[in-house]
C-alpha cells in the first residue's frame, strides 16, 4: 500500500538521523539550559511576592506552562520542511523525489517526520525528568479537556505544516530560503512558546492574534490550562481550522506555480 | 514509444551584478527545437559535450522539468502533467546522484520502492532474485550503502531503477568515474537488460566507448541542437576524419606526391587517408604500384569523429 511507503520513509529518515546521535548532545544541553533559566527566573519573581498569583496565574501554572510548552512546541513544529526542500533543491536531490510515482510534498512531510521523531524522543525524556525535578505539574481539569488539548495539538501541527509548506514553496523562486525563515522565526516567538501571551501588552496581543502562530501553540496551551470554557474551545478549533484551510489554499496555489520553475542544480 | 517534437527549454542566467539592486538576466536556450522518436526496444546513445543539453532533455523526458516549447509523449503520456503515471513505467539512473538511502542497506531502499511502485509480493520476490543474480548484489547485500564501492553502488542503483520492471530506462552518465573493468561489466549488464526484457534505453555519456559497444543508434547534441541521429557506422562515414594506413612493402616504395603525413620506418610506410575526399583511388594506386606484403587500416578513433561534429556543428 502506498501510505505504508510514506511510513517507511519517515522510519528510514529517523533511522538515518540516528546515525548522527551526537546531535542529541547539543539539543539536550540547549533544551535543559533553556528550562533551567526560565524556571529559575520565575522562581525568583514568585518568591519575591511569597508565591502569590501574578496577573492571576499561580507559580504552578507558570511552570506547567513552560514544561507543557516544550512538548507542544516539539510536537507542532514543522520547520524541517522548508529547510529540507531548500536543501534538496540546492543539491538537486529534488530530482530523485520527482522520479517516483509519489507526491513530492508527501515525501517531504514523511522525511520531516523522521527528523521530528528524532528530536521528540529526547524531549519526552527531558519533560519527564523536569516534572520529577520540579515535583509535579498541574493536570488538565478533566479527561474531556485533555482530549480537547490533544485535538488542538494536532490542529496546531497542521497549521505549522501548512505554513512551512508555504515557506517551502519560496525555494522555487529563491534558492536561499533560510534567511526568510530566520526572519519568520522572529514572528514565531509571538506564538506563545517564549512568553505566555497574557504577559504581553494588549496591542502586542492583538498583533499575535492576527497571526497564525499563536493558534498553533498558545491555543492548545490555553485549553490545557483550562482557561477556556466549552464554547470557547469550539471557537478555538474554528480559528485553528480557519488557518489550516487558508494556509492550505495559499501553499497549493504557490506550489502549482512554483513547480513549473524547478531548476535542477548540479548536473 | 518516445516522441519528441520541437522540444525547447530555456534557462535564465543571472548576469553579473552591475549595480546594487539591478541584476541583468539573460535567457539561455539549453535545448532548441529537438525532434526524435525512439521505438520500443531500442538502445540509443545520447552524446554531446558538457552543457550541450543532454541532461536537460532527460529531465524533460522524465517529467522533472516543464518544456518551454514543443512536446514530449511517452506512450502517449505527457511526462510533466501525467508525471506519476509516467514514473510508474520508467527507471532512471543518474550517475552523479544516488537514489539509495545512504546509511541504510540496499534491501531497505528496495522494500520502500516495492511499496512506492505497489509491486505485488510475488512479482517483487521474483524480480529481486533475478536482479540479485545478474547484478551480483549478494556480496554486499547487508552493508550500508555508504560503504559500497562505486561499481557496487552503481549495480545497486541499477537494481533500484529496474525493480518495478519499467519499459523505459534513462541513464545519465552511468559509467562516470568507473575503472575500465567495472565499466565493461556495467555495459554488459545494460546490453543484457536491453536484450532480455526488451527495455528501451536512452543513455547519455562522455565515454564514447559506451556508445560504440552498446548502441545501435546515436544522437549527438551540441548547444541545444541535435546535430546527428543515426547509426554509429553512418556517423563515421559522414565525418571526414582520417584513417591511418600502414603498409609493408618489398623493395623501394613508389609513392604519389599527394599522400599526406607519410612516415617511413624501414620497409613499413604509414600515411593518412580519408575515403571521403576521393582518396580511395589514391590508396588503390599505392597498392597497385608497389609490392605490398601486408596492409592495415585503422579507423579514426570515434572521439575524433565526434569532435569534428561538435566543432563543425555550430554552423551546420
Amino acid at each position: 500500500m502506498k501510505l505504508y511507503a510514506y511510513f517507511l520513509m519517515a522510519y528510514f529518515s529517523l533511522k538515518e538521523s540516528l546515525t548522527y546521535w551526537k546531535d542529541y548532545i547539543s539539543f539536550i544541553i540547549f533544551s535543559v539550559l533553556g528550562l533551567v533559566l526560565q524556571i529559575s527566573a520565575w522562581y525568583a519573581l514568585y518568591s519575591s511576592v511569597d508565591f502569590a498569583p501574578v496577573m492571576g496565574r499561580s507559580y504552578e501554572t507558570m511552570i506547567t506552562y513552560y514544561l507543557i510548552m516544550q512538548i507542544v512546541r516539539n510536537f507542532t513544529s514543522a520547520d524541517g520542511i522548508a529547510g529540507t526542500l531548500e536543501q534538496r533543491m540546492s543539491t538537486g536531490e529534488i530530482a530523485t523525489d520527482m522520479l517516483r510515482p509519489a507526491a513530492p510534498r508527501g515525501i517531504l512531510i514523511a522525511r520531516a517526520w523522521g527528523e521530528k521523531l528524532y528530536y521528540f524522543i529526547p524531549s519526552i525524556l527531558i519533560f519527564v525528568g523536569s516534572v520529577l525535578v520540579v515535583g509535579g505539574i498541574q493536570l488538565p481539569a478533566s479527561p474531556g479537556v485533555f482530549a480537547a488539548f490533544c485535538v488542538s495539538l494536532c490542529l496546531g501541527y497542521l497549521i505549522n505544516l501548512m505554513f512551512d509548506l508555504v515557506m517551502a514553496t519560496f525555494a522555487f523562486w529563491f534558492i536561499e530560503v533560510n534567511t526568510l525563515r530566520w526572519f519568520v522565526t522572529f514572528f514565531v516567538a509571538l506564538s506563545g512558546t517564549a512568553v505566555p501571551l497574557w504577559l504581553l501588552p494588549s496591542w502586542l496581543q492583538a498583533i499575535c492574534r492576527a497571526l497564525p502562530f499563536q493558534a498553533a501553540a498558545y491555543v492548545p496551551m490555553q485549553i490545557y490550562l483550562g482557561s477556556t470554557n466549552p464554547a470557547e474551545i469550539l471557537r478555538a478549533f474554528g480559528t485553528q481550522i480557519f488557518w489550516i484551510i487558508g494556509l492550505f489554499l495559499v501553499q497549493e496555489w504557490l506550489w502549482r506555480r512554483g513547480k513549473r520553475r524547478i531548476v535542477v542544480l548540479g548536473g | 514509444m518516445i516522441e519528441v517534437e520541437n522540444l525547447c527549454k530555456d534557462y535564465l542566467v543571472k548576469g553579473s551584478k552591475d549595480g546594487l539592486f539591478s541584476r541583468g538576466k539573460q535567457k539561455k536556450r539549453a535545448v532548441s527545437n529537438i525532434n526524435f522518436t525512439i521505438h520500443p526496444g531500442e538502445l540509443v546513445g545520447y552524446i554531446g559535450p558538457n552543457g550541450a543539453g543532454k541532461s536537460t532533455t532527460i529531465k524533460m523526458l522524465t517529467g522533472i522539468l516543464l518544456p518551454d516549447g514543443g512536446s514530449v509523449r511517452i506512450d502517449g503520456l505527457d511526462p510533466f502533467r501525467q508525471r506519476k503515471q509516467n514514473c510508474q513505467n520508467m527507471g532512471v539512473l543518474f550517475g552523479q546522484r544516488s537514489q539509495l538511502w545512504w546509511h541504510l542497506r540496499l534491501d531497505d531502499t528496495y522494500r520502500l520502492l516495492k511499496h512506492l511502485y505497489e509491486i505485488p509480493d510475488e512479482q517483487y520476490k521474483a524480480r529481486l532474485s533475478v536482479l540479485r543474480e545478474i547484478l551480483e548484489l549478494d556480496e554486499f547485500w547487508t552493508q550500508p550503502v555508504r560503504q559500497l564501492s562505486l561499481g557496487q553502488r552503481m549495480r545497486g542503483e541499477l537494481a533500484a531503477a529496474l525493480l518495478h520492471s519499467p519499459s523505459y530506462l534513462y541513464l545519465d552518465e552511468p559509467t562516470v568515474g568507473m575503472d575500465v573493468l567495472v565499466k565493461e561489466r556495467i555495459r554488459e549488464l545494460l546490453g543484457e537488460i536491453n536484450r532480455r526484457d526488451g527495455v528501451t534505453i536512452l543513455l547519455t555519456t562522455h565515454d564514447l566507448e559506451d556508445v560504440e559497444r552498446l548502441c545501435s543508434r546515436v544522437m549527438v547534441i551540441n548547444h541545444g541542437n541535435l546535430l546527428y541521429d543515426g547509426t554509429m557506422a553512418e556517423l563515421r562515414h559522414r565525418c571526414p576524419a582520417d584513417s591511418s594506413v600502414t603498409i609493408d612493402i618489398d623493395g623501394e616504395p613508389i609513392l604519389p606526391d599527394s599522400l599526406r603525413s607519410v612516415k617511413r620506418e624501414g620497409s613499413r610506410v604509414s600515411f593518412h587517408f580519408s575515403r571521403h575526399m576521393g582518396e580511395g583511388e589514391l590508396l588503390a594506386k599505392v597498392i597497385s604500384q608497389n609490392h605490398v606484403r601486408d596492409i592495415s587500416i585503422t579507423e579514426p578513433p570515434i572521439e575524433e569523429v565526434v569532435r569534428d561534429l561538435y566543432e563543425g556543428g555550430e554552423n551546420a
